[in-house]
């Protein structure tokens, strides 16, 4: 029994839909709508439902944007790409955006600069200690500077390896 | 979202597929561009006056073509340029109405605006559409969705179905159970 009763709400709520579907097709398909036209139906559901797509329908009604409006947004946007290229400080140009004004080339290309850039400095403060070595000191101090630089460069190898291999995916 | 091509364009980019076209412009063709903003120009104007107060459809509209044009060099393809612009245009709604907090503050401005332009226009109409407005801004986001892209958009149910990934008869009884909320909404609001 309450199967039976469940499958009839079922399918009532199925009938609505379709109704109201096709209802808003229909509305939508015609140019003017009057406000007084109240959808006619029976079941007090459906007819609140059509009543609401009838009003959103008529609120919004003159819909599109006139050719006046299109091609004035048309020339304020042209205007306003071709402020932002020429008021575009020129560090901009280096730095890579999420935003996409670079192509995905060059923000591959920078990362690998600055990779470089990075072992290379940490390259040259290094060279000191390698020339300044001297067999008179104490071999522990030595041998912890050797072991931090090991690690940092070791760290920054594996660092530049991901780099390489996402650009190459 | 229903794509026209319009008579501004060039010939030779009327023919042309959103994908070229914008291989076109990140090659440094703008008039590639301009054929976008063409094609797509109403059903993102539409979209936006639903959501926006009349005084800021047109800035808003605006702002979503720069976006678009400055975020399209990063436009990989992995969903239709439709549905990026589409994306495009809700975060834009979104970022006006955080910006400032305007949501509250909007609904003041815009009966304003209904009340100066009601020599024009029948005053009761722009306030439905205010009222409607802020009921629609108050709806969740997937009630919203279904009223736009039939509402503003004038997309068919099975175009909608699509678009939503979901089966026709879905569709139609979320657009049911939207229409309803947006009822109770604007009841509410004139309790």
């Amino acid at each position: 029994m309450n199967k039976h009763k469940n499958n009839k709400h079922k399918n009532n709520k199925h009938d609505i839909d379709d109704q109201l579907a096709d209802f808003t097709d229909q509305i939508l398909n015609v140019k003017s709508a009057k406000r007084d036209d109240d959808p006619f139906s029976p079941d007090p559901e459906l007819r609140a439902l059509k009543q609401t797509a009838q009003r959103l329908k008529n609120a919004f009604r003159d819909d599109d944007p006139s050719e006046k409006v299109i091609q004035r947004m048309h020339k304020k946007i042209a205007v306003q790409l071709q402020e932002r290229v020429k008021t575009e400080p020129f560090w901009k140009k280096w730095i890579p955006s999420r935003q996409g004004w670079y192509s995905q080339r060059s923000r591959q290309q920078l990362r690998l600069a600055l990779s470089l850039t990075a072992v290379l400095m940490l390259f040259l403060i290094s060279i000191p200690q390698f020339i300044g070595a001297s067999p008179d000191q104490p071999a522990a101090s030595g041998q912890n500077i050797n072991l931090g630089f090991m690690i940092a460069s070791g760290g920054l190898l594996v660092l530049l390896a991901f780099l390489l291999l996402r650009r190459k995916q | 979202m229903t794509t026209k091509v319009i008579e501004h364009t060039q010939p030779s980019f009327s023919n042309l597929s959103d994908e070229q076209l914008i291989q076109q412009f990140v090659q440094g063709d703008r008039h590639a561009f301009d054929t976008l903003y063409y094609r797509y120009v109403k059903p993102i104007y539409n979209r936006v006056r639903y959501v926006i107060p009349e005084t800021d459809v047109e800035d808003v509209t605006q702002e979503v073509f720069i976006a678009a044009a400055v975020s399209l060099p990063s436009f990989r393809g992995d969903a239709l340029f439709s549905t990026w612009l589409r994306a495009l245009t809700k975060n834009k709604v979104a970022e006006y109405y955080r910006k400032q907090s305007r949501k509250k503050e909007t609904m003041q401005v815009d009966m304003e605006h209904a009340e100066r332009l009601s020599g024009q226009s029948s005053t009761s109409n722009l306030e439905d559409r205010t009222a409607l407005r802020y009921a629609l801004n108050n709806l969740p986001k997937n009630y919203r969705e279904v009223i736009l892209l039939r509402f503003a958009e004038g997309m068919r149910f099975k175009e909608i179905a699509n678009c939503l990934d979901q089966n026709p008869e879905a569709t139609k009884s979320l657009f049911r159970r939207a229409i309803s909320a947006l009822q109770k909404e604007v009841e509410v609001k004139n309790e």
